[in-house]
Order: C-alpha cells, then structure tokens, then sequence
C-alpha cells in the first residue's frame, strides 16, 4: 500500500506548518515540496542545516509515511480521521534529530494523544535511539552555541557604541536579532539531544550535568519564534 | 543588554504612577478653581449646567458638586483623593441597587437616573488609563438607548460608587455590555479597594510592576494579545483572568499545561484560541498549534482578526488586518496607531525580523501624548509592558521581544 493510500483510506490529512494537505492521490508529493519551499524560506543565514530545529528533513518526512501502514491497528484507528502535524515534536522528523530514515524503515509505533480541540493530533514516535548521532549533534551545536554567543557579544559591544540615530545601529540591530536566533537554535538543538540521552542513561551524572548546563543556557539565550503568520 | 526572559527592563519599562489621584482621575486638580469662582452656588444639577461647569471644571468638579446637591446622599463621599476608598459607614440605604425588581420607582431612583446622566453626559476622556473617547462615546450611547425603567438599576450602580474612579471602572463594564446585576456585582467586587490593587487586577497589561497577561505557549501571542484587547476593555473580565491565574505574567516553558503549569486555566482558554479554525480576511490563514515556549519550532501561530472581532459587542471595533507595504505604508500604520490608541481603542501591531516578516503580534495599549510622548506596548511573549518611541517604529528598531523583532510588518486596523 502507497503512503497516498493508506492516507486516504484512513482519512488522514497531513499538515506541515501551515500546509495541510487532504487526503488524495499526490499528497506525499504536494507535503514535500511543501516543506521544501518552508526550508528554503525559514532557511537563517550562517546556521548549519543539521542544527536548525525549525526545518524538517524531507528524507525522514517521507521514511516516515511509508511506514505510516505497518502501524498496529489500534494505532492506525487513533489517527482515523484525524490531522496528522508532521513538525510534531515527539516525531522528530526534523533536520537536527537523531532520528534516521534507516531506523525509520526498520519500522517504529506511534503513541497518539487523545484528540485536542482543533482536531490537530501530535503523536510521540517510538523507534530506538542513535545515541552516536545523538552525542554528536549535541557536541556540535553545543560548539556552535559558544561561537555565536561570542558573536552576539560582539554585536552588542558595537551596537552599545553606537549612537540610536547613526544610520549604522538598525543594521547592527537586525544583525544581533539574527545572532541571537542562531544562537538559541544551536541551544536548543543542543539541549534537545543531551536531555535524550540522559533520559536513556539515567545513571550518567556527566550527561546529567550537561542537560542541566543546556537547560539553562536555553532559558538564558531563549528567544521567540521564527515563524508565526503567514 | 539583557536577553533573559523577564528581564528586560532595558526594554524601557515605565512602572506607572499609581496614586490614583495622578494617574486615573479626569484632568482637573481638585479644588483647582473655587466654588465661588464658579458659581456654584447658582448652578443646578442639570445636564445642560453639568455640562457647561465640566468644560470648564472637569469631571471630578461635577460630581463634586453632585455630591453636594439633596441626592447627594446616593453618593458616598470621598477623601482629598479621589482613589481613595471611602468611608463605608456613609452608605445610605437608600438606593442601594438591587433592592429588588418590581420596586416601585422611587424619587431617589428617578433623582440616580437624571444624576447618572449628568455624569454621564459630562464624562470627559481621563488622562489616565481608565477610560478613553472611544468608551465614553459607548457609555453614552448604551445609557441613551435605555429607558427608563432599564436605567434605574445601572443608575442605582453608578450612584453607589464609592468613588469617581470605581464609578469609571464601573462605566467601562457598561460600556462592555454588562448587566446591571454584574454591575452591581462588581461594583462590590471593586469597593474601596485601593489604586494599585485597580492598576492590578481591573486590566491585564502594564501593572504596577510593568507586567501584564502572558502567553502560555510558543505561539498564542494571538490569542493573548486578544484577552489583552477585551481586558482593556472590560475591567469585570480582567478580574475574572486575575483570579482565575494569579501568576499570569509567568510561564512554564516546558509544561503549559496540567500538573506543573503556571496558569492551568489560561493555558487551555488560550489552546482553544490559536487552535479555533480561522475565519478571519488574510488569504491562507489557518488555525495555529500550540507547543510549550521551548518547543518553538513545533507549534505555528495564527492571525487573529476574527478572534478580534468576535469581542466586537464587547470592544465595539472592528478590526482588519493590513499588511505593511501591501495594503498600508509604515507611516499610516503609525497614523492609524497614535489615531486610535490615543482614544483608547488598543491597536495590534504585527512584528518580525523583516517588513514582510509576520512572526509575532504585540497590542499598543496607550498613545502618551504627554511628555515624553510615547506609544505603551503590551508584550504578550515576555508578559511585559515597554514603551517606545514614534522613531523606534518608523525606523524598524523597535527591539522588541528580547531583541528578536525590530520591524511592524502589519496592523489590525480598528478604524
């Protein structure tokens, strides 16, 4: 059974940020380039793909459809009907997951939680984990946080010697936005993947402390979002 | 400069003055000219007079002299202060509202009515925040389409005010479209209670402490910044939001919701807001899904102008939403800003990190048009009233959001 098939036999409309997508023959395709054109236009100068939490990977969205049809059938029954949300935090379908289009096809389960008011369901997904992955996107962006976070301090160095009315201070302005979100992404892709892998070794005091570590600089660093209307 | 959330007092937090007397009553000083300069001694208390000695006196110099008038005694009276709570053991039982319907009308209900539209009739924008033109035009308008026998409960309400300042709160809640039970209600809700106590707990923004309603998920700005509009408006539900969430300018970043939340209530108030189907005018709007603040980048937000309007019987707008460059320059923006917030009509502003970039709604609450001239902006992201410069906005620095957005790209348009 094609992804197209099973959708449209459960009913099952697809969303991606604002893109929803009802089910019919062409709705994987129509979702991904959705999700391509949101890439291109959430995409944020200077940030590394893998350590944008905002962007979904098009290879795992797809893995994942596929596999949409060997969930069991209770699970399949929950999301009948329903508006399936693939930036979902629990799916971790984005770029700057552990999650990979291998484990993916090896088959996973969802957990879906009862239907909250707007129909929109954000189901957890249940596959194991890729620790190697994992470790290794924290370290990155956790490398990552500090070189932006020394490039905010420089913009904000600037921007304190410059005078309001200067023609040069709302560049530096906007530049020091766009610092700024780079570094709470690097933060949270950071935070995101050494809490995982604490709460799969619970026992490792160091990953404990640098969980803690990510969780504060996550509230020190924390921004709003990058998307909202369209 | 600071990035941490609640912590943006750089942001230019004004705390308001909160003696009342400074801060919520009309623009005349009391006792600025005498009686006997005025003749007061020859005027009756009839609208036409009232009217004449408010365009001179002010408001609070008419119910001054309302006080003093044989009805008076419906009206407890007040200290040198205005906001000052009043002696409770003046009270009369006479008129006290909601004796019971079927009353028969007495001298003292018809004595409340001519007086309440007196008051009324003379009412005059405050500089304060208590009421603007644009509320008083919807009292007068909701009291001259009364009649008579529907307005002796409301009057027996003003009229038992314990203060001129309680009795605007209680004009905003008219104006809002309250009954005269949820009037009187709230009339005993309010009673002498004290200026910072009003500031607190009557409105959902810019508190004593600069702090006001906050969104409880990553994107429900929307829907905050709309519970901020109806709390301008209507001082009976701000007390409702209040009590129901006494930490509501606080968040759970990671738990919106359930045990571990910090306003359980507001949460799903605001859930059912940014996840109700769009109806509004932008072409491809949708409903937004919510997600804790640390999960940013998996919810999605909304626009908000159907949810606006559907407070219209409330608010008494209508609003529409106008894209910068699209439909509206920046300098009418500012125009239709300072035009309507300067008469008390709050004015949602579109904010992000480019003129077309439509990321995040905040609510300009007041134009101050006194020195410093300044427009007063509600945050519902960080909880926190700022205030900002006409420059700030016309020059896309508006620094806003812990320094993520410095463009207006679009306005929810009440004009």
């Amino acid at each position: 059974m094609t992804p197209d098939e099973y959708l449209s036999e459960q009913r099952i409309t697809l969303r991606a940020r604002k893109a929803i997508v009802a089910p019919a023959p062409g709705a994987t395709a129509e979702i991904l380039a959705a999700i391509a054109r949101q890439n291109q236009a959430l995409q944020l100068a200077g940030l590394e793909t893998q350590l944008d939490p905002y962007l979904l990977d098009p290879v795992k969205v797809e893995c994942f459809l596929a596999g949409l049809a060997r969930l069991a059938p209770e699970t399949t029954a929950a999301l009948q009907g329903r508006t399936l949300y693939l930036n979902a935090a629990g799916l971790r379908l984005g770029t700057a997951t552990d999650l990979t289009p291998e484990i993916l096809a090896q088959g996973f389960e969802l957990e879906v939680p009862l239907e909250p008011p707007g129909g929109t369901v954000q189901p957890a997904l249940k596959a194991p984990m890729d620790a190697g992955r994992a470790r290794e996107l924290a370290l990155l962006a956790q490398q990552a946080a500090a070189a932006f976070n020394a490039e905010v301090a420089r913009l904000e160095a600037r921007l304190a010697a410059t005078g309001e009315e200067d023609p040069g201070y709302p560049p530096l302005l906007h530049a020091l936005s766009a610092a700024k979100f780079r570094r709470h992404a690097a933060v949270t892709v950071w935070h995101e993947n050494v809490a995982r892998l604490a709460k799969a070794d619970p026992q490792d005091a160091a990953l404990a402390a640098e969980t803690s570590a990510a969780a504060q600089a996550l509230s020190a660093y924390w921004m709003p979002p990058r998307t909202g209307m369209p | 400069m600071s990035d941490k959330v609640g912590d943006l007092q750089h942001d230019g937090v004004e705390k308001r003055d909160v003696r009342p007397a400074k801060t919520e009553v009309p623009a005349v000083t009391p006792g600025q000219l005498a009686p006997q300069a005025l003749g007061l001694q020859r005027l009756r208390t009839t609208p036409r007079a009232l009217l004449a000695l408010q365009g001179t006196a002010g408001n609070r110099a008419v119910m001054r002299l309302l006080r003093r008038t044989p009805a008076g005694a419906l009206v407890q009276r007040e200290g040198p202060d205005a906001g000052t709570p009043t002696d409770a053991t003046a009270t009369t039982d006479t008129g006290t509202p909601g004796a019971g319907t079927g009353e028969t009308t007495t001298e003292a209900d018809r004595t409340a009515v001519t007086q309440a539209t007196a008051i009324i009739d003379a009412l005059a924008p405050d500089p304060g925040r208590v009421i603007g033109a644009h509320q008083i035009g919807r009292v007068q308008s909701r009291w001259r389409g009364l009649n008579d026998e529907q307005k002796i409960p409301m009057a027996r309400v003003f009229m038992n005010a314990a203060s001129d300042v309680e009795r605007l709160y209680v004009f905003k809640a008219f104006a809002s479209g309250h009954t005269a039970e949820e009037l009187q209600a709230f009339g005993n809700d309010i009673r002498g209670r004290d200026g910072i106590w009003r500031v607190n707990n009557l409105m959902l923004t810019e508190s004593t402490t600069g702090t006001g309603i906050r969104q409880q998920f990553s994107h429900s700005c929307n829907i905050t910044m709309v519970e901020a509009v109806r709390g301008e408006a209507d001082p009976i539900y701000s007390l409702e939001v209040h009590r129901a969430n006494p930490n509501l300018s606080e968040v759970n970043p990671d738990v919106p919701e359930g045990t571990g939340a910090q306003n359980p209530e507001l949460a799903a108030r605001q859930r059912a807001g940014l996840e109700r189907t769009y109806t509004g005018g932008v072409g491809g709007g949708t409903a937004g899904v919510a997600a804790p603040v640390n999960q940013a980048s998996s919810g999605e937000g909304r626009w908000a102008d159907d949810l606006l309007n559907s407070l219209e019987s409330i608010t008494g707008s209508r609003y529409r939403t106008k894209k910068r460059d699209a439909d509206v320059t920046l300098a009418q923006i500012i125009s239709i800003v300072k035009t309507n917030a300067g008469s008390g009509v709050p004015v949602a502003l579109v904010i992000g990190t480019a003129a077309d970039n439509y990321a995040h709604y905040v609510l300009v609450t007041r134009y101050e048009t006194r020195e410093p001239v300044r427009f007063m902006i509600h945050d519902p992201a960080t909880g926190r009233t700022t205030s900002r410069v006409e420059n700030q906005l016309a020059n896309d620095r508006l620094n806003l959001t812990g320094g993520a957005y410095n463009f207006i790209s679009a306005v929810e348009d009440p004009s």
